[in-house]
């Protein structure tokens, strides 16, 4: 099995609205993907339809090799869900409910979820529904974690939590690490968390995916290129298709290369002679607006929109 | 808590970063040889980085002659990089005949724009040395 | 309903099962103490208010003690049943994407099973439990213990299957409540609708009314096909819940609930038990109509209309019929001729013969002759008043066909009417707790009776008589003036079942004064014979108006 999750033109729809269009995605075997998109872009619809929450509508999903719709409770075991809109029972403690999951998983590590709930800070005597989102976030990664599954979806995790709780959370999620064959399928709008957490990354825009790459390759070709013009010179008319978000002001030109590479450097000067060009890499967010912000079908390497 | 300082910025590949760090430190005597190095997972944790990618720093250190993977122990650090085998030693010579362009023309050429004079610049160098030194 | 999960379970999902029920049990404790509790407090209700009540008979003395408030409290409980199914039904929907389950490695099968399971604990075991040690304590015989059970296990499941399904489709306890009412308040406007209409487009309604409300809400069955047949429906509408949660498709459970009904109200129910052979030959031979009478004229014209409906009065008789035997008519599709036809909507008729009081004939000292003479029966069946005013003082054929229903009575037993009298026979037993005079010259008794519950359909109940017959044979019919004679049958048709069957009654006898205190009660046990079908063909009646008196004889 290549793909821990592979879908095929998946189409989601509540009522007449389209949440997920024709979404062919694939997650590898070992690497953490995010999922990434503004709101309302169809990631939880997504993410729902794998787990089998919703049926889709078209297409198919396979998760761990398994239609989604066929999922059981052996496939169940092997994968772990966080998702804030989960509801945990809500008048039972932190141990109770432990209690309750771990009998279903037979890969329950003990000594796994002692760590974690240290780590987490959790006392088993609390009762969930005293307990803040933040808190409760870190219970539900506890049962996600804890049976050691061979995957990982995580909708929103760190959305509207503090940086204390977050950095608990990736550490939490990061402990499974020592084991090889597990994949983490997560989505976020915080894309400095996920910046250095993830090793794949897509990107979902009103249901469709617009970008799929390894992050090294995507911010790989992703600069920022700022030119101080030489005197006289003028603005290039023709502009590659792989230039995003051109501005002039003055004699200021800024544009986001979007196929960086030496041949690449080399249209660079030759649009701009003697001018002053520095070119510098761009964190994943300053990639994603400019994306998002781009009208252009060519921003995506073989991919049409 | 990792043996050896960093600080993360963003903008710059985290596998670069970390394995200058790294360098720094068994250059600097942070790391001592037969030092115990964090595991991939510890690693990944403390930096909140992709494991893969933790793994890619560990496995890019112990090309480089920095680290060693001891069988029953895990990965320690190794003795100076001047000690190793002829692929470690042909990477050093290729290091070395690298060294002019990658480093020393940036240097030259940024004092220069600056408007330094060579001793200037022997004497900054001179004194980072000697915080190396001292950090031992 | 247990026997379906050993079944087709395999080890590890009854293990599951096993976990999920303690979970639940665990997770609502409250209310399954609650739900116990009520149970519990029923019980010692009833057995206070059956043996340590103070024997006093109340002023406005129309029910029994303990009933009212039993009832109250069998209200209570249903409201609870209902409300704590609906409870832990919606906490873990099956359709509920926010559901803590569905991304767990737990089987929708077994999640309905388990939570069927704890239904059963709560709402089954622990009443049949309870109600077990009651039965053994009043020293009821073990059939009598697994017939309770079982209708105990058909009484939780008519009202915890639709409540589980109701739940499922409204998904909040509160939106349960508003559709639970909605449902109530519908569906007794949809039946009032089709009583109005039946009776407007086809005049019969009247066999829609004697179903009734309960007739038609009785998806179980258990009117025209007893104790099994419900308890089987029930089983097979909880398989199709449990199913539901599989495949979460609504329409195609809603599918499957409404084929389940339909044969359950569609299926002939059981052939009534024909008469025995003599009987019915004698039936058969003599059953005549005397006469027919109509309203007088000035009656009818204090009507609304042409179509209004008058009833048409009947004199039915039927020469022959043994003193211990009374028989009740029920005319179907009767029609009057004259020149034109006048179709007619069914009519029932009561009691051919002495009634229960024909049990006492053979014992009198003096025995009066009975008389043979039928009683005068003031509704027979409606007609149209137009046809009414066509029909007036004209010669007339009948057409009908009479099913006749016929009754054996027996006199088993004799107690004084005093404090402290006990009679019993078979699995009924009667107590006289207190007997006073409340509002002269009626005196009222005090009975206990306790009637075992059983599978088997109703077919024998008690009257009882307050008389002397040593001494003034006063106890002849049950229709003459001045007898006392009451029933303890004007109760439903299915009393005892289920967790009810002991109660305290008030016994009303008239004309107590004049039976002195040498009074007796006198049980009589009416046994139903059987029905026989007459058609009735009796041309030459003429149709007279009261006072007339001219018959066609």
């Amino acid at each position: 099995m290549d793909y821990a999750i592979e879908t095929e033109a998946l189409t989601c729809r509540y009522g007449r609205k389209c949440a997920v269009d024709q979404l062919t995605m694939h997650v590898p075997v070992g690497s953490i993907y995010a999922l990434l998109g503004p709101n309302g872009a169809g990631k939880t619809t997504t993410l729902k339809t794998l787990m089998n929450l919703r049926p889709p509508a078209i297409g198919t999903a396979r998760v761990l090799g398994v239609d989604s719709r066929s999922l059981g409770p052996a496939d169940l075991a092997r994968i772990g869900y966080v998702s804030e809109n989960q509801r945990i029972p809500s008048n039972l403690t932190i141990g109770e409910v432990e209690a309750f999951c771990r009998p279903w998983y037979p890969t329950w590590d003990a000594a796994l979820a002692t760590e974690l709930r240290d780590r987490f800070g959790l006392d088993p005597r609390a009762r969930i529904k005293a307990l803040s989102r933040g808190t409760r976030l870190k219970v539900q990664c506890l049962l996600a974690l804890a049976p050691r599954p061979r995957l990982l979806i995580l909708d929103e995790p760190f959305s509207g939590l503090d940086p204390v709780v977050r950095d608990d959370l990736t550490t939490g999620v990061l402990s499974l690490a020592d084991r090889d064959g597990w994949s983490v399928l997560l989505t976020s709008h915080e894309m400095d968390d996920v910046e250095r957490l993830a090793d794949h990354v897509g990107f979902l825009n009103d249901g469709r995916l617009v970008v799929e790459e390894p992050m090294a390759a995507l911010l790989g070709r992703f600069r920022r290129v700022e030119v101080a013009l030489a005197d006289g010179a003028a603005v290039p008319a023709q502009r590659p298709s792989s230039w995003l978000g051109f501005a002039v002001e003055g004699r200021a030109v800024r544009y986001v290369e979007s196929q960086a590479g030496p041949a690449a450097e080399a249209a660079w000067h030759a649009a701009f002679p003697g001018a002053t060009i520095e070119a510098s890499r761009m964190s994943l967010r300053e990639v994603f607006v400019a994306l998002t912000r781009s009208t252009a079908p060519a921003a995506v390497p073989g991919r049409s929109r | 808590m990792l043996p050896f300082s960093i600080a993360l910025r963003p903008g710059e590949p985290v596998v670069d970063q970390v394995v200058y760090a790294v360098t720094r430190a068994v250059v600097s005597g942070q790391l001592r040889s037969g030092d115990r190095f964090p595991s991939v997972r510890t690693l990944s944790q403390e930096l909140k980085v992709n494991p893969n990618t933790a793994q890619r720093i560990v496995a890019l250190l112990v090309e480089a002659g920095l680290l060693a993977v001891e069988p029953g122990i895990g990965t320690v650090v190794t003795k100076h990089p001047q000690a190793g085998g002829s692929s470690a030693a042909a990477s050093r010579r290729a290091d070395l005949a690298a060294l002019p362009d990658r480093l020393a023309e940036p240097l030259v050429v940024e004092a220069r724009r600056l408007g330094l004079g060579l001793a200037d610049l022997v004497d900054i160098v001179r004194a980072r040395w000697k915080a190396l030194d001292t950090s031992r | 309903m247990n026997a379906i999960v050993a079944i087709a379970v395999p080890p590890t999902m009854a293990a599951g099962i096993v976990r999920l029920v303690r979970f639940e049990l665990w997770r609502f404790r409250w209310l399954a103490l609650l739900s116990v509790a009520l149970e519990i407090a029923r019980a010692v209700f009833i057995e206070w208010a059956m043996h340590l009540a103070p024997p006093v008979i109340g002023e406005q003395f129309g029910g029994a003690f303990g009933t009212n408030e039993v009832a109250l409290l069998d209200e209570v409980l249903w409201l609870a049943t209902v409300l704590v199914t609906a409870v832990l039904v919606q906490a873990d929907l099956p359709s509920d994407d926010h559901a803590f389950w569905r991304t767990r490695p737990i089987a929708p099968v077994g999640l309905a099973l388990a939570k069927l399971t704890t239904f059963v604990l709560l709402f089954v075991v622990a009443p049949a439990a309870i109600n077990m040690g009651r039965l053994v304590a009043y020293g009821a015989p073990l059939h009598a213990v697994g017939a309770a059970t079982l209708q105990l296990a058909v009484g939780a499941g008519s009202s915890v299957v639709p409540a589980w399904g109701l739940a499922i489709v409204t998904r909040t306890l509160l939106r349960f409540a508003i559709g639970g009412v909605a449902v109530l308040v519908g569906s007794q406007f949809a039946f009032r609708a089709a009583l109005y209409w039946a009776e407007v487009w086809s005049g019969r309604g009247g066999s829609l009314a004697a179903v009734g409300m309960r007739g038609v809400l009785d998806w179980q069955g258990l009117g025209v096909h007893g104790w099994w047949f419900a308890a089987g429906v029930t089983a097979a509408a909880a398989g199709i819940l449990t199913w539901h949660y599989e495949h979460r498709r609504t329409a195609r459970s809603t599918a499957a609930a409404a084929a389940l009904f339909v044969v359950s109200w569609l299926l002939p129910g059981p052939r009534d038990v024909s008469a025995p052979p003599a009987l019915a030959r004698l039936v058969a031979e003599r059953l005549d109509v005397a006469s027919l009478t109509l309203p007088s004229a000035r009656q009818i014209a204090s009507g609304q209309g042409a179509s209004f409906p008058v009833p048409v009065g009947i004199h039915l008789e039927l020469p022959g019929l043994p003193g211990d035997v009374s028989a009740a008519v029920t005319l179907r599709h009767p029609t009057l001729r004259a020149g034109g036809i006048v179709a007619v909507g069914d009519g029932s008729l009561c009691c051919l013969g002495n009634g229960e009081a024909g049990a006492f004939a053979s014992a009198l000292p003096r025995p009066r002759p009975t008389d043979d003479r039928p009683q005068i029966h003031r509704q027979g069946f409606p007609i149209a008043a137009k046809d009414a005013d066509a029909l007036r003082e004209r010669t007339v054929t009948l057409e009908a066909d009479a099913e006749v229903a016929l009754r054996r009575h027996r006199w088993i037993g004799t107690i004084p009417l005093r404090p402290g009298a006990a009679f019993r026979s078979g699995s009924q037993s009667l107590e006289v707790l207190a007997y006073e005079p409340t509002l002269e010259p009626t005196y009222v008794a005090l009975v206990r009776y306790t009637e075992f519950p059983t599978l088997a359909r109703p077919e024998s109940w008690w009257v009882l008589f307050a008389g002397d017959l040593a001494n003034t044979p006063s106890v002849l019919s049950n229709w003459g003036p001045s007898t006392p004679a009451t029933a303890l049958t004007n109760r439903p048709s299915r009393w005892a079942s289920g967790r009810r069957w002991v109660g305290r009654f008030h016994v009303v006898v008239e004309g107590a004064a004049q039976l002195g205190p040498k009074a007796q009660i006198y049980v009589v046990e009416a046994r139903a014979l059987g029905a026989v079908r007459v058609p009735i063909t009796r041309p030459g009646l003429r149709v007279s108006a009261p006072g007339n008196g001219a018959s066609a004889r």
